[in-house]
């Protein structure tokens, strides 16, 4: 009988630990434990010696939050042959949930890490506030000069617009483009030239009719795009101003207009259909099923050179009706950090230097917002040609070249709001509601308002 | 009496476990989500403060949370009913067919039931795509359409397909519930019925049935509370935010949007209460109309 006791209240403490086991995850990976918790503001201690220290007597474990780790782990790499006593965790959230994690951390005050960076999606939204990020333009970072160095609207964009205060930069300028198929362009439009191509593309009613020729040309088996209602946001909110305009909801004449290209995109079935589906994207392209796609910067090196290889060699890159930027990733220093200074010091080297910032964009691939750099690698591109994969896949075209002239054309800051992601994700389900027939476009038009509305309470909606 | 005081110690230990889990885990997180109902939590704009019931009044009126509770009322009932009747028909030639195999069976019925929904609802969107699902290319070659039909852009078919597709992933587990119910009831009854000429469909429908009913309410029950939440395939298979024209927006896919993206904690805490309170009026309904019946 005592046996049977012992054995049940056994089985009892069993059960808690099966239940405590039960908890939320915070589905977080992290390299180490530990991190800074942190509620007290950064003092403005100002050094003059602040960042020229010896580069090996600076000590410290920094916590970097990021939603990939491509290039942060090449970065930190970097960064440690010359500080190689500052140790930086990298702590990896998914994409779609790193807005909330870094919100509600700043707010719980627990946990907060060192560095973290925003997407384009919500990068306002931490900017315009002054609980996330430090002014890096203030004490102790005094670092006003790098904004001479990077792209104009990358500091914008990074700037709070209420004081002006620099609270983040990107290392990377997400330029957008057309990548299309040059074998498809030979045959459908009998040039694969990228500054032809262009000219096919320079309007939204040029680029309908040349979607009109794609499925005519191919008896209706390939399709002009496969997700237009995604194309069209990207190629045409940047143009219009971006999603909120003085303070409103934008829904000016360019915004409207992108409904009836929707229309006319399902009516004559130019599009494949596919909204916001990655896969069956893919498959797709796989199949040699789809003409082109809108991507910026970050679209070749993450989306079609590693998803399509036999393909090398068949993409080319030009420019659609208007230049549009697309997602990107800032990167800015907690306000509430422990190791400013150490911050500042890897801010410095991937935003500054540009021995580092150099390799990385040969390395990588990616478009980088260095202006003296990107001039460097359009030249280096040219030289090396076809050895470099990136050259190669776009069979000899040099990507700098187009990007850079993109941004000759000039990119609106503006068109930045703290709400852009969902905004988008609205505007295209309510282009493809009109473009499919499920709406007329008045309702269409306030359904989008409606949604836009729900998610930002405070918005103003004409 | 002291042995009775010992044996009900004994009991609360026993359930001392399932009891803290169920408090800290359930009962807390949801008084507290009360209590943030009750205020204009934003972690985008850094407010928060009481503001009374206006969450409430803003959710009564708010056109897309009716919206969501008819699309998660409609896709529940367009799979429920084909569900248990076909679960039950599973049940009965498990527990009462010579049918070889049957375990066999039982085990490929299940097996949906062990799929990650997001991976179904992947796999769903590209069989059912417009002009590259493979169901068109199929349906195409064999003359069956001529144009592509966009199943996943029109409202009515992309329920349907929603409700199918539950329906397939969890009538197994369905059907194993009901056969267990089925091999509780006495074989005695059921020969004492043969012996007075009953047939098969008046044993089932006078016997088995009625014997089995508690077990039809659980399924019921949990069915229904299930379906009240619904939301990974809805979520997954179009957008996110219930294209085509909102058809797949669901009261749990809102409530994820407000607060996790919106970052709305307030509304969208008391949009979980109301996730809460219908599910309860639902499952109130339900429970006493099965009572009804029974008594």
């Amino acid at each position: 009988m005592r046996g049977k006791r012992i054995v049940s209240c056994l089985l009892a403490g069993l059960m808690i630990f099966s239940v405590t086991g039960c908890s939320t995850s915070q589905n977080q990976q992290s390299g180490t434990s530990g991190g800074t918790s942190q509620t007290k503001e950064t003092s403005a201690v100002v050094e003059d010696d602040f960042g020229k220290k010896d580069p090996a007597s600076y000590v410290a474990n920094l916590k970097f939050m990021v939603h990939s780790t491509g290039q942060p782990e090449y970065m930190i790499k970097k960064f440690n042959e010359i500080y190689p006593n500052i140790n930086i965790e990298l702590v990896v959230i998914p994409s779609a949930e790193q807005q909330e994690k870094i919100m509600s951390m700043v707010a719980t005050g627990e946990d907060v890490p060192d560095l973290f960076t925003s997407r384009t999606q919500f990068v306002k939204a931490m900017v315009e506030s002054d609980r996330y990020y430090a002014d890096l333009g203030a004490a102790p970072y005094n670092a006003s000069d790098w904004r001479a160095q990077l792209e104009p609207y990358i500091v914008e964009v990074g700037t709070e617009d209420a004081t002006g205060a620099l609270r983040a930069l990107s290392w990377q300028c997400p330029v957008g483009g057309i990548y299309y198929r040059r074998s498809m362009a030979k045959e459908i439009f009998g040039t694969d030239d990228p500054e032809e191509m262009a000219q096919i593309f320079n309007s939204f009613d040029s680029l309908i009719d040349a979607a009109r020729k794609v499925k005519a040309a191919t008896d209706g088996s390939v399709f002009f795009t496969s997700d237009a209602p995604q194309d069209l946001v990207f190629m045409g909110v940047t143009n219009a101003g971006g999603f909120m305009k003085d303070g409103k909801l934008n829904i000016g004449d360019e915004i409207k207009a992108l409904f009836e290209y929707a229309k006319i995109m399902y009516e004559e079935g130019l599009t494949l259909g596919y909204v916001r589906n990655d896969t069956a994207t893919a498959a797709a392209i796989s199949e040699g099923k789809v003409f082109c796609t809108a991507k910026p910067t970050w679209g070749l090196n993450y989306n079609i050179m590693p998803n399509f290889p036999e393909q090398a060699g068949d993409w080319a890159l030009t420019s659609g009706p208007h230049p549009y930027t697309s997602g990107g990733t800032w990167i800015g220093i907690s306000k509430s950090t422990e190791y400013p200074e150490e911050c500042y010091l890897f801010l410095k080297f991937i935003l500054t230097n540009e021995e580092f910032i150099r390799s990385y964009a040969i390395d990588i691939g990616d478009y980088v917002s260095n202006v003296a750099v990107q001039q460097e690698i359009e030249k280096y591109m040219d030289e090396a040609g076809a050895s470099l994969d990136i050259v190669r896949f776009l069979d000899g075209q040099n990507p700098y070249t187009y990007w850079n002239g993109e941004l000759e054309k000039g990119i609106n800051p503006g068109a930045y709001s703290q709400y852009d992601e969902y905004f988008a994700l609205y505007l295209m389900a309510a282009l493809e509601s009109y473009g499919v027939g499920n709406s007329e476009f008045d309702k269409a038009l306030q359904q989008y308002k409606d949604d836009c509305l729900s998610y930002a309470p405070g918005l103003i909606v004409e | 009496m002291i042995r009775k005081k010992r044996n009900i110690n004994y009991g609360l230990l026993f359930i001392a476990p399932f009891l803290i889990g169920l408090l800290v885990f359930r009962m807390i997180p949801f008084l507290y989500t009360l209590v943030m109902s009750f205020t204009n939590w934003n972690l985008m704009t850094g407010e928060k403060s009481f503001n009374g019931i206006d969450n409430y009044k803003r959710l009564l009126t708010d056109k897309t949370f009716m919206i969501s509770l008819k699309n998660t009322v409609k896709l529940w009932a367009m799979n429920i009913f084909p569900r248990l009747a076909i679960a039950m028909l599973c049940a009965v030639i498990f527990t009462q067919s010579r049918i070889k195999g049957k375990g066999l069976f039982k085990l490929i019925f299940y097996f949906p039931n062990l799929v990650n929904s997001a991976t179904i609802a992947i796999l769903a969107a590209l069989l059912m795509g417009w002009q590259n699902g493979y169901l068109n290319r199929l349906l195409l070659q064999m003359n069956l359409i001529r144009q592509p039909f966009n199943w996943l852009g029109q409202p009515v078919t992309a329920q349907r397909i929603v409700a199918a597709i539950i329906w397939w992933q969890w009538f197994g587990y369905s059907a194993i519930m009901f056969a267990t119910g089925i091999l509780n009831v006495s074989t005695e009854y059921l020969e004492a019925a043969t012996v007075d000429g009953a047939n098969s469909w008046q044993k089932f429908w006078k016997i088995t049935f009625p014997l089995i009913r508690p077990t039809v309410a659980y399924v019921f029950l949990t069915t229904l509370i299930g379906g009240l939440q619904n939301f990974e395939i809805p979520r997954v298979i179009t957008d996110g935010l219930g294209a085509p024209d909102k058809s797949l927006l669901t009261m749990t896919m809102q409530m994820h949007t407000l607060a996790f993206r919106s970052m709305q904690y307030g509304y969208g805490s008391a949009y979980a209460i109301g996730i809460f309170m219908t599910t309860a009026v639902f499952a109130g309904v339900s429970y006493r109309f099965i009572n009804n019946k029974e008594s």
